[in-house]
């Protein structure tokens, strides 16, 4: 009686570390899927580029290590508070075709990237001149 | 009396076509809603002003809050002509869903928590970069 139970409460806990990592997973996977890193593609390749080969697979690893670390804050917010199957919902809304086309904009939106953001930092960009035209002797702005 | 009849269809036309168009906008409207543009927005806005001296905060505002209504409608017009109406009514509906709303209601915390993550990474990156380049050898002159 007392193996049953045993074995019947391990049978239990591992379908439970089953539905966990299949959790993690479909995190993983709508992380992928929302989150830019085209940009920070681009800047790996800046790393260590007058090194030598050993000291430029040293600061690789601590790069990826960084961008790992973005990534996972990230999965981490969808991890506490959203449901696998509030995560099972998005993946598949991003996969029709409407909310295929809505992720190049979603992606784009946190970075405020989207195409009429570039006209609107033009404009700031040029509020920010004229006020240090008007002002010269601040130069501590960003 | 064709005149008048061909006079009534037009205008009923126009009429028809004007009331999709503002259903259309006000789909889209609701659809920047819900997916954060706001959000995004209140945080630029508070982003670039704290890079702002303190003295100039107060022109830096006049001259910036006039900007957000003209971005907002530029939105509105990229999204219009990049969406099918048919694409955002999907787009609101997702949204409607328990994951949508979850999404909307935590739309701020989520571009905050993204640019915190993002900083941390910047600041590796800028670590990286100087590390690797220190005890590069100097030019020979």
């Amino acid at each position: 009686m007392k193996t049953i139970a045993l074995a019947v409460l391990l049978a239990i806990s591992f379908t439970v570390a089953a539905q966990e990592n299949t959790f993690e997973q479909d995190v993983n996977k709508l992380v992928k899927i929302t989150v830019d890193t085209s940009s920070k593609a681009l800047m790996r390749g800046t790393v260590g580029f007058r090194n030598t080969a050993e000291e430029k697979e040293k600061f690789l690893k601590q790069y990826d290590d960084a961008v790992y670390g973005f990534l996972t804050k990230i999965e981490q917010f969808y991890l506490t508070d959203f449901t696998h199957d509030e995560i099972k919902q998005m993946l598949v809304f991003y996969e029709s075709s409407a909310g295929r086309k809505f992720l190049t904009d979603k992606k784009k939106l946190v970075e405020n990237d989207i195409t009429p953001s570039k006209q609107w930092k033009d404009k700031i960009s040029d509020i920010k001149e004229k006020l240090k035209k008007n002002n010269p002797e601040s130069e501590n702005e960003e | 009396m064709k005149h008048i009849l061909l006079t009534i269809l037009f205008f009923i036309a126009t009429f028809n076509l004007a009331a999709q168009e503002d259903t259309y906008r006000k789909d889209i409207q609701e659809m920047m809603k819900l997916m954060g543009i706001p959000e995004q927005v209140a945080y630029e806005r508070e982003y670039y002003i704290m890079w702002t001296t303190p003295e100039k905060e107060k022109e830096f505002i006049e001259k910036f809050d006039p900007t957000i209504p003209q971005f907002i409608k530029a939105a509105e017009n990229y999204f219009m002509t990049k969406y099918t109406h048919d694409e955002v009514k999907a787009i609101v509906k997702f949204y409607e869903t328990p994951a949508g709303k979850k999404l909307t209601a935590n739309n701020k915390r989520y571009i905050e928590l993204y640019k915190e993550a993002d900083d941390k990474y910047q600041d590796k990156f800028l670590e990286i970069n100087f590390a690797s380049r220190k005890d590069l050898p100097k030019k020979k002159e």
